[in-house]
């Protein structure tokens, strides 16, 4: 076990509190960005229920799993369990439904400092919700191919392939939300830089 | 781990080392100022870890919540330590990141805004940096923005003019301490609940010496965008960047252009806003020199204000007013004309010039003589001699704190009698100095002021006379008095007359006095002592049938029952209501329905009469303006409400803000603020806070020892909070620590005992606590004697049929079940359930569950008929309230299913149990009662001859019950006898 926050953990489990509370420091501000930009300012109660069920649910894990990984599963599970009962009980289709298609609230109540940061963020919630949860990994978590992998439990590759058709998609939908040319331009030439700065409002 | 996929680095030509780089400035703790996050994270780790609540703190203040984002920044509610009291901190927009001299130019020009003083600014308590951003203190104003306030149906032109002016005031102040606004609009000034203009978010981000264009500021916003210098709003109306602040709608040409601002740019955009506010729409641009600004065709405007606004909206700055109060001068002209008809637009906007005070005191002239005379308008009510009868009379009580006890309550009254006196000058000078005033609303107001003259006389008789009783409750008697300032709202004019009629006007009057009295003795003396004389004060009063008599007397009388938790209080304050209501006395129904409310709450038998009363409160607290005490008794009726509905956060939350509004009424209601402190304290050990309940307490404890301590502690002699003693034992006892809890619990019952007398609810209340104890640690027969005296003092405090028994009798009732003394718990629910169907309508579930423990002990007393009456009436309500599958359902149709079943009714008998064994099935949360269950069902089914279910369920009984041990026995024994002794084990 080579990543030391799976050491915290298991000593968390075994009660030490101290090293949850190194664990929860770590990842909070991951965590709550992740749901943030789903469900809005509803996200407390999913951010808790994630690192309840991290500390709660026992899971080997396999030598070459990150605690990232087995934590950013977690919250996926979350997120889709909420997303079900907000459908109520209809199933939810993480690869073709997108934030916007589930009536969430908006990014409005983001911190978005900019129109173009808003225009990312409204790009980002039309796109099927596991090439968001792509994106943002990769941008913002700055996870590689292969956590991201264990997150959604898919193979490498078709992370790989999907982050690019998804980074595609993403900037066909600004060039549709966009308003002029100028913001556009704009937009689309920052679009990794926006991606990281916008991460720092979600904070 | 973090390093960049590569196909996806050809896309974007990024590097790792660049993704890495905004990982690291983002991660947690770095991010510059989201509060919102450290509060969440904080709540996460007590939620997790078991950890209290530190609430993140900037500088000396606990930030509570986020408010909300305003041009000038975010905006948080934060308490101030030090102080004690509720802030509003202002984190303003960072100036250019890392840019150590933009940051302390932002902070000097934030002290230089705290020191201006102004009743039309905000006062700022403290500036200082977190971070690199600047915050500043400032106090609470709640209210709304200019904007929202005239966009209310029916605001007269005047008022809103007035407002403005009060505005233009303390831009003249701005502007003669050197400083300019920069951002004047209507959304930046604040109208309190006061109805005071404040004038708020002042551009401070201006640099001095650059002056950039709008085209460089488009071109700077462009290198931020590209910069990644982010965190600044660009919405459509507002521009910020580096140096330029301010809202294009609003600004004045030249700034537009790129020169700095001045007061002569902030004296355009308050011409813009006072336009906008009053015609509905802004200028369509500056005006010309010496043109007038256009008005649509649908309003009239009349000339003076016309040429007044025009010239302030001139493109030239030259051409403008040479200085902000030259403005102010000319607008205070305007208003100067009373009643003329200076603009009109449909019928809407407008109403004619009202009766209201004038800001211009035009005519002071020989009359003012005519209202000196209000000065002796106390005499013989509070004046030296009853100031010394006062100091004497607790004197004489000998008690160790009736000095300071006397002392204090002297300066109060002070204020009160000044505060009083005050409000009947002001009165007095509106209709004979001022004029503006008619007479019809000076009636009111007068009456309004006789009658707070009235409780002022009853509550210095009452301290001056005091006979035996204890001065235990003078302070808050006080602040049971009416608010003078209450008696000058104009809306006054649109309640009833209260004069009585001229035929038995000196009955009416001496009445109203006995009222008042009544009310004081009833505080000071206890409800039971007053009830005699109160009842036939109440019927002479019934008899006169003066309606605004004869709804003080309902309040009174509601009073006295609400003082001794009695829900006959019920009736009485719904009558006051009602009387109220048709005598157009909106401050009376006021506190008659929220005396209802708390009533309902405190007894918890009726949350839904609490909330009903609460929305009428709501509603009427509303319907008088929103007078800040009465908002802030609301409050705290609110944080008791969600106390009592389980939402504790809700319930903190409201009772906080309660103390921030009774602490900004200042030391008139010091002890109000202080049984707040003790309301929090409470509220925080229920949420398992004991440390934070300590300081809350503590808090109180400080008010109180101004006037010698709590009531409690005055009594006892000690100087620290009493309750918390007690407080602590239930929180000991909450935790799991039985011993400290005993020990804690005897000392609180010491305490009690001596401040209230053996007696007395309180030491009723800490004996049912020691009941719990005894029940948790096992000790049956300690809780059946707690239980005794527990039930003994409060019924002897509160005779035989108070409903506050309830929690005593139920406690008796079930530790008499467990001791297997059926008879004493048979009369002990019945008890329980006779009081509480006094105060519960017939299908309530608190009193179906009561029926169901008397059913249970009546099962138990072989009562076999009388049971079945209970649990079947229990059942009938049960079954409709809850879910099939709810636990609590399962006992009354368990103690059904033993009782039919010993009747021979097999088939009922056996359904019953297999309901309950169906719900217990489900639960498994207590063994016992599953196997209890589950050989009542083998019973059930060897009746039927069918052996081969009964066995597993009785074997598994069986096995539960044995390792119980001793206590139960007899039911092992009979299941032997029933499968035979041999097998199991």
């Amino acid at each position: 076990m080579a990543d030391p926050d799976i050491e915290l953990l298991v000593a968390w489990r075994a009660g030490d509190r101290q090293a949850g509370g190194t664990l929860l420091d770590r990842h909070f501000a991951a965590v709550r960005r992740f749901f943030r930009t789903k469900v809005g300012d509803d996200h407390e109660d999913l951010v808790q229920r994630t690192f309840t069920r991290c500390v709660e649910v026992q899971v080997r894990f396999r030598a070459e799993g990150s605690f990232r990984s087995y934590l950013f599963a977690i919250a996926h599970n979350v997120l889709r369990e909420h997303l079900r009962v907000r459908r109520r009980d209809a199933r939810v289709e993480p690869d073709s439904e997108s934030v916007a298609d589930l009536g969430l609230p908006g990014p409005s109540t983001f911190a978005a400092a900019r129109r173009e940061q808003q225009l990312l963020l409204q790009a980002l919630r039309r796109l099927p919700i596991n090439d968001q949860i792509v994106l943002e990994l990769f941008y913002w978590e700055s996870m590689t191919s292969a956590e991201i992998s264990a997150v959604l439990d898919l193979p490498d590759a078709t992370i790989r392939t999907r982050l690019r058709s998804a980074r595609q998609r993403l900037r066909g939908f600004i060039d549709e939300l966009a308003r002029d040319v100028r913001e556009r331009q704009s937009t689309i030439d920052g679009f990794d830089h926006w991606v990281g700065e916008l991460r720092e409002h979600l904070g | 781990m973090r390093s960049f996929e590569e196909d996806a680095d050809r896309e974007t030509g990024r590097t790792a080392a660049e993704v890495d780089a905004l990982w690291d400035r983002a991660a947690w703790g770095m991010n510059e100022l989201d509060l919102a996050a450290k509060m969440q994270h904080a709540r996460l780790r007590a939620r997790l870890l078991g950890e209290s609540y530190q609430a993140p703190t900037v500088g000396r203040f606990s930030i509570l919540r986020k408010l909300g984002e305003g041009g000038m920044g975010e905006v948080y509610a934060a308490y101030d330590d030090q102080l004690d009291r509720k802030v509003a901190l202002k984190f303003l927009h960072p100036a250019r990141a890392g840019d150590e001299r933009a940051v302390h130019r932002l902070l000097r020009e934030a002290q230089a805004l705290a020191k201006l003083s102004h009743p039309h600014l905000v006062p700022v308590f403290d500036v200082g940096r977190f971070d690199d951003r600047v915050y500043l203190a400032m106090e609470m104003v709640p209210g709304v923005t200019m904007r929202e306030w005239t966009a209310e149906a029916g605001r007269p032109w005047r008022k809103v003019l007035e407002r403005w002016v009060e505005v233009g005031r303390a831009l003249v102040a701005v502007h003669e301490a050197g400083m300019v606004h920069r951002d004047l609009k209507p959304d930046n000034v604040l109208v309190g609940q006061d109805g005071r203009a404040r004038l708020v978010d002042f551009g401070l981000a201006r640099g001095q010496g650059a002056h950039p264009t709008v085209a460089e500021v488009d071109a700077r916003a462009d290198d931020c965008i590209n910069a990644g210098d982010g965190r600044r709003r660009l919405e459509e109306r507002v521009t910020q960047t580096h140096d330029v602040v301010g809202t294009p709608a609003y600004m004045a040409p030249e700034v537009r252009r790129g020169e700095p601002a001045t007061e002569s740019s902030d004296q355009y955009g308050l011409c813009v806003s006072i336009y906008e506010s009053l015609v509905g729409q802004r200028p369509t641009g500056p005006t010309r020199a010496r043109a007038l600004v256009r008005v649509p065709a649908t309003v009239r405007m009349s000339l003076a204000l016309r040429r007044a606004l025009s010239r302030g909206l001139t493109a030239e700055p030259a051409e403008r007013y040479p200085s902000t109060r030259a403005l102010l001068h000319d607008l205070e002209r305007v208003l100067g004309h009373r009643r003329g008809r200076l603009l009109t637009r449909g019928a809407a906007l407008l109403v004619a010039a009202g009766v209201g005070a004038t800001l211009v005191r035009t005519t002071e002239v020989g009359s003012v003589a005519l209202c000196q005379t209000v000065q002796d308008e106390l005499r013989g009510v509070w004046d030296e001699a009853r100031r010394t009868a006062v100091s004497d009379g607790i004197a004489a009580t000998r008690l160790p704190y009736a000095e300071p006890l006397a002392r204090e309550l002297v300066a109060r009254t002070d204020d009160y009698a000044r505060a009083w006196l005050d409000a009947r000058t002001r009165v007095c000078e509106a209709t004979w100095v001022h004029q503006v005033q008619s007479e019809a609303l000076l009636d009111r107001r007068m009456s309004c002021l006789d009658q707070q003259r009235t409780e002022l006389a009853a509550f210095v008789d009452a301290a001056a006379g005091l006979e035996g009783e204890q001065p235990r409750e003078l302070p808050r008697a006080l602040t049971t008095l009416g608010v003078p300032e209450e008696c000058e709202s104009p809306m006054l004019l649109e309640l009833g007359d209260a004069r009585p009629p001229a035929a038995n006007r000196e009955q009416i009057e001496s009445l109203r006095r006995e009222v008042a009295d009544l009310r004081v003795a009833a505080l000071l003396r206890g409800p039971v002592a007053v009830r005699g004389r109160a009842q036939a004060v109440y019927e002479q009063a019934e008899r006169l049938g003066f309606a605004p008599l004869r709804a003080r007397a309902e309040l009174m009388l509601g009073f006295m029952h609400f003082l001794g938790d009695d829900p006959r209080a019920h009736a009485h304050l719904l009558r006051a209501e009602a009387l109220a209501e048709a005598a157009g006395d909106d401050r009376l129904r006021e506190e008659a329905s929220r005396m209802s409310a708390r009533l309902w709450a405190l007894l918890g038998t009726d949350l839904d009469r609490a909330r009903e009363a609460h929305a009428r409160n709501r509603a009427i607290v509303a319907r008088l303006g929103d007078p800040p005490h009465r908002l802030a008794a609301l409050e705290q009726a609110e944080a008791l409400l969600l106390q009592r509905q389980g939402d504790l956060a809700g319930a903190e939350a409201s009772q906080r803000e309660a103390i921030a509004r009774w602490s900004a009424l200042g030391e008139r209601f010091a002890s109000t603020r202080a049984t707040a402190w003790r309301g929090l304290g409470r509220i925080l050990c229920v949420r398992g806070r004991y440390h934070d309940a300590e300081q809350a307490f503590e808090r109180a404890a400080r008010i109180d020892a101004r006037w010698g301590g709590s009531p409690l502690d005055r009594d006892s002699g000690r100087t620290r909070a009493g309750m918390t003693t007690y407080v602590r034992g239930v929180a000991a006892m909450g935790q799991g620590e039985l011993d400290e809890a005993s020990t804690l619990l005897h000392e609180a019952l010491d305490e009690a005992a001596r401040a209230y007398g053996p007696d007395s609810v309180p030491v009723g209340r800490v004996h049912v606590s020691l009941a719990q104890w005894a029940m948790q640690t096992g000790r049956i027969d300690d809780v059946l004697a707690h239980a005794r005296v527990a039930d003994d003092s409060v019924r002897r405090w509160l005779g035989d049929d108070h409903v506050l028994r309830r929690s005593p009798l139920s406690a008796l009732g079930t530790a008499a079940f467990h001791r297997g003394l059926p008879d004493v718990a048979v009369d002990a629910f019945a008890e329980a359930l006779r009081l509480q169907q006094t105060a519960l309508p017939d299908d309530h579930l608190d009193l179906a569950i009561a029926r169901s423990n008397l059913g249970e002990a009546q099962v138990l007393a072989g009562r076999e008929e009388e049971a079945q009456v209970s649990l079947h009436a229990a059942l009938a309500v049960m079954e409709r309230r809850l879910p099939d599958t709810d636990a609590r359902l399962s006992y009354p149709l368990h103690a059904l299913g033993e009782s039919l079943l010993r009747q021979g009714q097999l088939r009922p008998a056996c359904d019953h149990a297999e309901r309950a064994l169906w719900i217990r099935e489900q639960h498994r949360d207590d063994l016992v009662e599953l196997a209890r269950t589950r050989w009542l069902v083998a019973r059930c089914e060897l009746a039927r001859g069918r052996p081969a279910r009964a066995r597993p369920l009785a074997e598994s009984a069986r096995t539960v019950f044995r390792t119980m041990g001793k206590d139960f026995a007899d039911e092992v024994e009979a299941i032997d006898a029933a499968l035979g002794p041999t097998t199991g084990r």
